[in-house]
């Protein structure tokens, strides 16, 4: 979800199918609504992100459904900037504790929901 | 100038409405993080801008009915709590909720089924964006496409051009092909729409202080013949005119058949004709363009094969 949201935002691309790859219901609102604001504004966003996922759950144990994920989401080198061209503002990234879950729906796996907290958080 | 953060300050925001809408249930993972510095973006004791970014929610919320927020119409504009900020910022224009509005045009169907589909009814889309102050003086912006039922949230001129586009009414299409009546293999068939289908048309759209007309202008007429071949003209086309060479083109919208319409349904091709129009807008000192209309039309033309022509 992670390389596909990196992608999108390089052309804030909405519409990307590789987001509903990987992504459903709020999550996928969720980065839809935030490229849709980038579109408005003008915003792209250039580099990558850096990740370190580790299963936190995993339920029910002998036929999963839904898996529960930890996160330490860097966008330290993930950057905002203006779709003309430079750096869209002079915050740092960093990183932000992250807690996505994924689900088993229609025979696909995709994150269903995540919530990322403030910068510092992990 | 917009100080909108590192790109998490709006997701970390959006992300907990995710989480919420996702497991009120869990109450436990609500008051996990209502404390602390996520405390401000608690979107289940304390809504705050940003909490709306789920479709459907947003309704209500801004506008210019009801709150004390909003313009006051003499030309300044006031958050909730009374206070004045500026009428607009960054394009969007203050609702009565001190959050900024501005209104988004042709969102793709995909966009619209991520967002949680279009809800029923009238509205519209926006581009909500709400700001909060910073230490040092800052602020930050944060927001999304919201859907806002029912009236718009600001009567800025964009969004009053948008209300008179809506009002247009533009002209039936009239189709006037040349020979008269039946067509003819191989002989030049003139197209042209009636001149009343091609006439600029206007609407407008008011506030107290100031107005906003919208116009539309055809620009381009694409044709289809029912033969399977198209043709696209950048005006009404020319009428056949007595004393023209019978056997001359168009000299700007025309085609020439080359088989009969015996074979197609009833014995008739079906030309049809889509007009696409260009909106602009202009009042209050702005101008602007707001997506365009198209009109169609569509008759049945019959050709004959040129064997027939014998009175000439």
């Amino acid at each position: 979800m992670w390389s596909a949201f990196v992608e999108a935002s390089k052309t804030a691309d909405a519409d990307s199918p590789a987001l509903r790859t990987y992504a459903s219901a709020d999550a996928l609102r969720l980065i839809v609504s935030s490229l849709v604001n980038d579109q408005q504004l003008g915003r792209i966003a250039l580099g990558n992100v850096g990740l370190t996922p580790r299963v936190t759950s995993v339920t029910p144990t002998d036929a999963p459904r839904r898996v529960t994920i930890l996160d330490c989401v860097d966008d330290t080198h993930w950057l905002d900037y203006k779709k003309s061209g430079g750096l869209w503002d002079n915050q740092p990234g960093g990183k932000h504790q992250t807690t996505a879950t994924v689900t088993f729906s229609n025979g696909q796996w995709k994150v269903s929901s995540f919530l990322l907290k403030d910068l510092g958080t992990c | 100038m917009l100080n909108t953060g590192e790109r998490f300050s709006n997701q970390r925001r959006m992300g907990f409405v995710a989480l919420v809408a996702a497991s009120l249930i869990t109450m436990s993972a609500s008051a996990a993080f209502a404390g602390g510095a996520t405390g401000g973006v608690d979107c289940g004791t304390h809504p705050v801008p940003g909490c709306t970014t789920t479709v459907g929610t947003g309704g209500g919320q801004g506008g210019n009915s009801g709150g004390k927020g909003g313009s006051s119409g003499n030309g300044t504009c006031h958050n909730p709590e009374g206070v004045q900020i500026p009428c607009q910022r960054d394009g969007g224009w203050a609702g009565a909720d001190g959050c900024y509005y501005k209104p988004i045009d042709n969102l793709p169907p995909e966009t619209i089924e991520a967002l949680g589909g279009r809800p029923a009814g009238e509205g519209g889309w926006y581009l909500k964006t709400c700001y909060s102050s910073l230490p040092g003086g800052a602020t930050q912006g944060f927001g999304g496409p919201v859907w806002i039922a029912g009236a718009p949230p600001v009567l800025s001129p964009d969004v009053l051009a948008r209300m008179a586009r809506s009002r247009l009414t533009l002209p039936k299409v009239v189709i006037e092909v040349n020979p008269a009546g039946e067509q003819l293999v191989n002989l030049p068939t003139w197209l042209s729409v009636a001149a009343s289908s091609w006439a600029p048309q206007s609407a407008t759209a008011a506030v107290p202080g100031y107005s906003i007309t919208a116009t539309a202008r055809p620009v381009r007429a694409v044709w289809s013949l029912g033969d399977g071949s198209s043709v696209t003209c950048h005006g009404p086309g020319t009428v056949w005119r007595p004393g023209t060479d019978p056997l001359a083109s168009s000299p700007d919208c025309g085609h020439t058949y080359t088989a009969s319409s015996a074979g197609a349904g009833g014995g008739a091709f079906t030309v049809s004709v889509t007009v696409t129009w260009t909106v602009t807008w202009a009042g209050a000192g702005l101008a602007g363009t707001v997506p365009g209309l198209q009109t169609v039309g569509a008759i049945p033309v019959r050709v004959g094969e040129s064997q027939t022509v014998i009175t000439g």
